[in-house]
């Protein structure tokens, strides 16, 4: 399988000055990846990136062989790849569960039928079929978590970026996810960008990033990558 | 401003929640015509009656309508005691029929809204403005920006709170004299804009993320059609309305 991301020396900037610097990676079809990094490092950043969100000052970004750059792409990037923000308050557009899980395939047209059974599906997948109907003022912060990856569920994307979706989630909770997106990796060649701040999550990944202040500092098999992170900021503590 | 619970969805079963949302929206604009017409007790009355009775068929909590819009009331009372004052013969009719329309316009638009999810409200309007579509008016975004409108008046309503008892738990005084109490209110709606402004970003970027914009065309959930009871409900709005012209014309 090939690289469905491919990411050459990108750079981003804000207007308050912080930026993505020369990030360059690829990232594998059907592969789990994890992306961490202090607070402000730059993951949400990358991620909105990722999808198109957030244009690029330099650098070429290639998602499933479609160039971000190009403003005529964007719908198919979106189509293909999911992105479910890091506030589950801010990214939810209906007052009522399942509408909101139907907004994304009611927007690329699908028939209604098509879309019922995919909001079904999705809401049984990450467990929330019972809140259907609910109002989604009525839902806990991790429960409006799970709304919103459902949201995504329903676009069958090729590729998902999940920016800290287990933050508000239970331990139990956030083990089935886990599972949920390994069976989706592994039985339907999905492809996962995972963003948090958890190291038990991070060394479940086939592979992980670490990005600090918009520079991507380390790169590859999660222990290696949180060892050297972890020596790093000894050595730092030593000398200061 | 916590009474503010205009606009705030009220999850039943009842009959009211299932009629076609453009429908609803076509009784409401009739409800209200059949207000303007009314200009006797007897006309004003049947109005009220028959709002009571919708309340009654929604299975919408009495106290959940009118806590929509309580703070409105007050509102209504005064302009109908100005009326009152000011009309030299018969002011007791016009107070009366200021009142009442006003209450029965705020009743029934509370009612359309404790019914109807606001995607429905937005799928109604779409489907019933859709003709607008010719002169390139963009029906679509219109009706995604009532919705969304209408979503948001709660969830803006529980910031407000949030932000309120944040103020009050560091040591915020919200009484005083008239002057003091404003500049605290200042102090809630700083922060509130703030928020709302950033909430406006990410639910952008939300909704671009996953494609709003892009299609031919969206689909609509609620495209139900019309059903068995869309039907009667029209018959029966269809005798209110006829009666209360009847009454205007005969009873004046
Ligand atoms: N829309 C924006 N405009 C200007 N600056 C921004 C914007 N969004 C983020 N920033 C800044 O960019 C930097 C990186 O933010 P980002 O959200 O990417 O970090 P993060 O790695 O996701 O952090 P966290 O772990 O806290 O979520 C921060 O310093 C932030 O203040
Ligand atoms: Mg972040």
């Amino acid at each position: 399988m090939g690289a469905v991301i491919r990411a050459r020396g990108i750079c981003t900037s804000y207007r308050t000055g912080f930026g993505l610097r020369n990030i360059s990676f690829e990232i594998e079809e059907g592969s789990f990846v994890c992306i961490t990094g202090p607070n402000g490092g730059g993951k949400s950043t990358l991620a909105k990136v990722l999808n198109g969100l957030v244009s690029l000052t330099g650098g070429t970004l290639e998602v499933c062989g479609l160039d971000v750059n190009d403003e005529n792409n964007l719908d198919g990037v979106r189509r293909q790849l999911g992105l479910v923000f890091q506030n589950p308050d801010n990214q939810i557009v209906s007052v009522v569960v399942k509408e909101d899980v139907a907004f994304g395939p009611c927007n690329i047209g699908l028939e209604p039928e098509e879309v019922a059974k995919r909001t079904s599906e999705a809401l049984s997948l990450v467990g929330m079929s019972e809140y259907a109907s609910s109002p989604v003022t009525a839902l806990s912060g991790g429960q409006k978590q799970l709304v919103s990856l459902a949201g995504i569920l329903a676009f069958r994307p090729r590729i998902m970026v999940l920016d800290e979706i287990t933050s508000m989630i239970d331990p139990v909770e956030r083990r089935k996810i886990l599972s949920i997106l390994k069976d989706l990796v592994k039985n339907h060649g999905i492809t996962v960008l995972f963003i948090t701040h958890r190291f038990e999550e991070c060394l479940a990944a086939d592979r992980l990033l670490y990005i600090e202040d918009g520079v991507l500092v380390a790169d590859g098999r999660p222990e290696d990558v949180l060892r050297s992170v972890i020596k790093a900021s000894d050595r730092r503590e030593e000398n200061a | 401003m916590r009474d503010v619970t205009f606009g705030r969805y009220y999850p039943s079963k009842g009959p009211l929640h299932e009629l076609n949302a453009a429908l609803k929206l076509l009784f409401l604009v009739l409800y209200i015509i059949s207000l303007f017409i009314s200009v006797s007790y007897t006309g004003l009355c049947v109005c009220i009656i028959f709002i009571f009775l919708c309340i009654i068929v929604s299975r919408v909590p009495f106290k959940s309508v009118l806590r929509s819009f309580r703070s409105m009331i007050i509102l209504a009372f005064v302009s109908s005691v100005i009326v009152c004052l000011t009309h030299a013969d018969n002011g007791a009719l016009a107070a009366f029929t200021v009142f009442v329309r006003l209450t029965c316009a705020l009743c029934v638009s509370a009612l359309l809204t404790l019914t109807t999810t606001p995607s429905e409200v937005a799928d109604g309007i779409q489907s019933s403005l859709s003709f607008l579509r010719v002169f390139h008016i963009p029906v679509q975004d219109i009706a995604l920006s009532v919705s969304i409108t209408l979503h948001f008046i709660p969830v803006l309503q529980e910031e407000a709170e949030k932000i309120y008892n944040a103020q009050k738990s560091r040591g915020a005084d919200f009484s005083g004299n008239l002057a003091k109490k404003a500049s605290s209110v200042v102090s809630i709606l700083v922060p509130l804009f703030a928020s709302a402004f950033r909430r406006a970003g990410e639910l952008a970027d939300s909704m671009e993320s996953r494609c709003y914009g892009s299609g031919p065309e969206r689909t609509r959930l609620h495209s139900a059609g019309i059903h068995e009871a869309d039907v009667l409900a029209s018959l029966l709005f269809a005798s209110y309305f006829l009666f209360t012209i009847s009454v205007r014309l005969l009873l004046w």
